[in-house]
């Protein structure tokens, strides 16, 4: 039996640990620890399901499983481990209860981990895992944006029709990626063990610029096959990354004076609108709360966060069957444009975080007084995919271009800044990244509002990189009283 | 050194190991006597890789390469590596598929075949040519692995196989200021081929190293070395075999 758990974000102030089991009919009974103490749940939100990779044994019983348990928060607001132990077999994870409010600019940092686009077959060289353990301070809240698992690569993979078949192929990816410690191999287990986390989906969770077929990915062209690719990859999301806490298409959790939305804007997209009306509606209230703290002068700041980028160049609709759509060319995108004006006409700023593109970016935006009311913080990739072909041309032009490019492979951030008409905001580009990174947004309330910084952590497998390309920008202010 | 990820695997059962010759046994001959000896119940479940070593300059030259990806730093094993075809009721009849730095003069235009060439089975060179030789066996169907293969040769205009043997046959060859292509992230064209073929299906080669680095060394380290791994990912329950015969080592001393 392979056991693995994790702290998933769960609703305001609950303590939920996921615990999935590999290579057993009846899953075990589960006990936990904390402080070396064994500690019952106050609930166990369902028992334990198949995980959806349809692996059964003989008598065609599942195999693979999860459950959710929800545990009381021990008496501590500093770091502790969980032991979860089943059927012999103990594994450990850390948590830290969210604070209420962000900590006063003389004490630590609230820190939030922003990782996104992790291809595990590329991640052999320097697992990413151990340079995310060595980063400091370390993280108290983790966001992994968006392409935990590529379910669509390598693109010449030759996936089954067969329902069945194809969930065990796409399935494994999950267990690469999150059994990765049993397999002793590179994978996101250690990172997610390090609660709590919050997994944001993007289209690789399905399949590139899901829900469109793709000219390149055979098993997208009928629409009975996508049919079976949605629903298992679906099933799969569920089971895996999604927390209850985020079933009705979003998330939100408020740390003073930071009001926090985390939209999927990927499992309910159709081919014009990306939210379902509970997210649309969440996007209300949202704007609908910062704007009642600002009359009730109380400091507000809001951060949004999905898997794709704000601020970004809208692809043509002749690309949407070989490239990624953006959110801008959907029709429900004027529902966070009208909420970002309205609020950016009360001078309430707002911060978007953000993974997606392959490259990282932090985008400042003012408005006509020179009032800083935004950021756009984006981090991509933490392990980037091959590209068959385009890697090949870019690491033949490196080798012949006069001057030489460290990262030939990843994309370079766009020059120029797409213009949105954000009521009057002049954008800027404070700092562009390239390279495997991730970034550490650490935060402190100062009076009517926050600062933060921006540690971006260059993930490459060669030292000196990481050592050349690593950097602190910031800090920044938002002010909303 | 280049970086990889270890294997961390306490000991395992495996069906791995040294199958000498009987006497001065041939290639062809030796060949069949592995994969007789694997005993497969469903051969349909199963396709084949050679590992061969050669002991000839480029052979040395492609070894040393490889030696970055060992811990011991020696010359690998390995100087080439090839898909074998069997036909299961007429052994004879199989075939090798693999991308040679040295293109057959009598092949078409390599472009056009994306690398690839077809050695018919009694071709494989001598005992003398190759004195080191390992049979692979992997728990993937064959059927499928010769599908992704027809794909692979027609694809050249999304993934180029021919642009990988250049800076190994520069290399090689000691073109210039030609250096190890390995370290330049550079796999092995053969290997290349294989890892991609076999990842379309599934199925991982080499569970330690990044996929850019593919080279027959790390398919020998790959099926020694994370049988532990195979265990907890293949699904059917089948884990890779091996039989190998090392007949040419260079003389090192370190004493």
């Amino acid at each position: 039996m392979q056991l693995f758990a994790y702290n998933p974000i769960g609703r305001p102030d609950e303590l939920l640990i996921w615990v999935g089991v590999l290579g057993v009919a009846t899953p075990p009974a589960v006990a936990f620890e904390v402080f070396g103490e064994a500690i019952q749940p106050l609930a166990q939100a369902a028992p334990f399901e198949p995980l959806g990779d349809e692996v059964c044994d003989i008598y065609d019983r599942a195999l693979n499983h999860r459950a959710l348990f929800t545990l009381p928060w021990p008496a501590t607001n500093e770091r502790f481990t969980i032991t979860v132990i089943a059927a012999g077999q103990r594994v450990a994870l850390t948590s830290k209860r969210p604070p209420q409010s962000l900590p006063a600019k003389n004490a630590s940092s609230f820190n939030l981990l922003l990782s996104s686009c992790y291809y595990q077959p590329n991640d052999k060289a320097q697992a990413l895992t151990d340079i995310i353990k060595a980063i400091k301070p370390s993280p108290d809240f983790t966001v992994l944006a968006g392409d935990q698992v590529y379910l669509d690569l390598p693109s010449q993979q030759n996936l089954p029709d067969d329902r069945i078949r194809l969930a065990q192929v796409l399935g494994k990816k999950y267990q690469a990626n999150w059994f990765s410690s049993d397999l002793k191999q590179p994978g996101l287990a250690d990172v997610l063990a390090h609660g709590p986390v919050l997994c944001v989906p993007d289209d690789h969770e399905f399949w590139n610029n899901f829900p469109y077929f793709q000219v390149q990915l055979n098993n997208t062209h009928r629409e009975k096959d996508r049919t079976n690719w949605r629903e298992v990859a679906t099933q799969l999301y569920e089971r895996y990354q999604m927390s209850p806490a985020q079933s009705k298409g979003f998330f939100r959790q408020d740390i003073e004076p930071l009001c926090m939305l985390f939209l999927d804007g990927r499992t309910h997209r159709a081919a014009d609108t990306m939210f379902n009306s509970a997210t649309s509606l969440a996007i209300e209230q949202w704007k609908t709360d910062l704007l009642q703290r600002k009359k009730n002068r109380q400091p507000a700041v809001g951060l949004l966060s999905s898997g794709q980028a704000l601020v970004i160049e809208k692809p043509g609709i002749w690309d949407r069957n070989i490239a990624d759509m953006e959110m801008v060319n959907y029709e429900d995108f004027a529902n966070i444009k009208s909420a970002l004006q309205e609020l950016f006409a009360a001078e309430i700023p707002v911060l978007y975080i953000t993974g997606d593109v392959h490259w990282g970016r932090i985008l400042e935006g003012k408005n006509q007084r020179g009032k800083v009311l935004f950021y756009e913080v984006i981090a991509s990739p933490s392990r980037l995919i091959d590209t068959l072909g385009s890697d090949q041309k870019n690491q033949l032009i490196n080798k012949f271009s006069s001057e030489k490019r460290t990262f030939p492979r990843h994309p370079e951030v766009p020059e120029d800044i797409p213009d949105l008409k954000l009521t009057n905001i002049d954008l800027a580009i404070k700092h562009r990244q390239v390279g495997d990174h991730v970034a550490m947004l650490r935060f402190n309330a100062i009076p009517g509002g926050l600062e933060f910084s921006v540690d971006y952590v260059c993930t490459d497998p060669v030292e000196k990189n990481r050592r050349d390309f690593s950097t602190t920008k910031g800090p920044y202010k938002l002010l909303g009283l | 050194m280049i970086k990889q990820t270890l294997s961390t695997q306490s000991r395992v059962q495996s069906d791995i190991y040294n199958m000498e010759r009987i006497k001065r046994e041939a290639n062809l001959d030796w060949l069949a006597r592995a994969y007789e000896s694997f005993a497969l119940e469903d051969v349909s479940q199963w396709s084949f890789v050679v590992l061969a070593g050669g002991k000839d300059v480029a052979s040395f030259r492609i070894r040393v390469a490889q030696s970055h990806l060992r811990g011991d730093m020696l010359p690998s094993f390995w100087s080439e590596c090839a898909l074998f075809r069997i036909q299961p009721d007429d052994f004879p009849s199989g075939a090798f598929f693999n991308l040679p730095l040295f293109q057959p003069a009598n092949a078409t235009y390599a472009p056009t075949r994306n690398g690839l060439i077809e050695l018919p089975f009694k071709q494989l060179p001598t005992q003398k040519d190759y004195p080191n030789l390992a049979l692979l066996a992997i728990p993937v169907a064959q059927e499928l692995v010769l599908q992704s293969l027809a794909e692979y040769q027609r694809a050249r205009v999304s993934y180029d196989a021919v642009e990988n043997i250049l800076p190994w046959l520069a290399y090689v060859w000691g073109a210039g200021n030609a250096t190890n292509p390995l370290m330049q992230q550079i796999g092995f064209p053969s290997a290349m081929m294989l890892n991609q073929i076999f990842g379309a299906n599934g199925f991982d080669l080499a569970p330690g190293v990044n996929a850019s680095l593919s080279a027959p060394e790390t398919f020998w380290s790959g099926v020694k070395h994370w049988q532990d791994y195979y265990s907890k990912t293949q699904q059917n329950g089948l884990l890779p075999k091996m039989r190998f015969v090392l007949d040419h080592m260079y003389d090192i001393d370190e004493s």
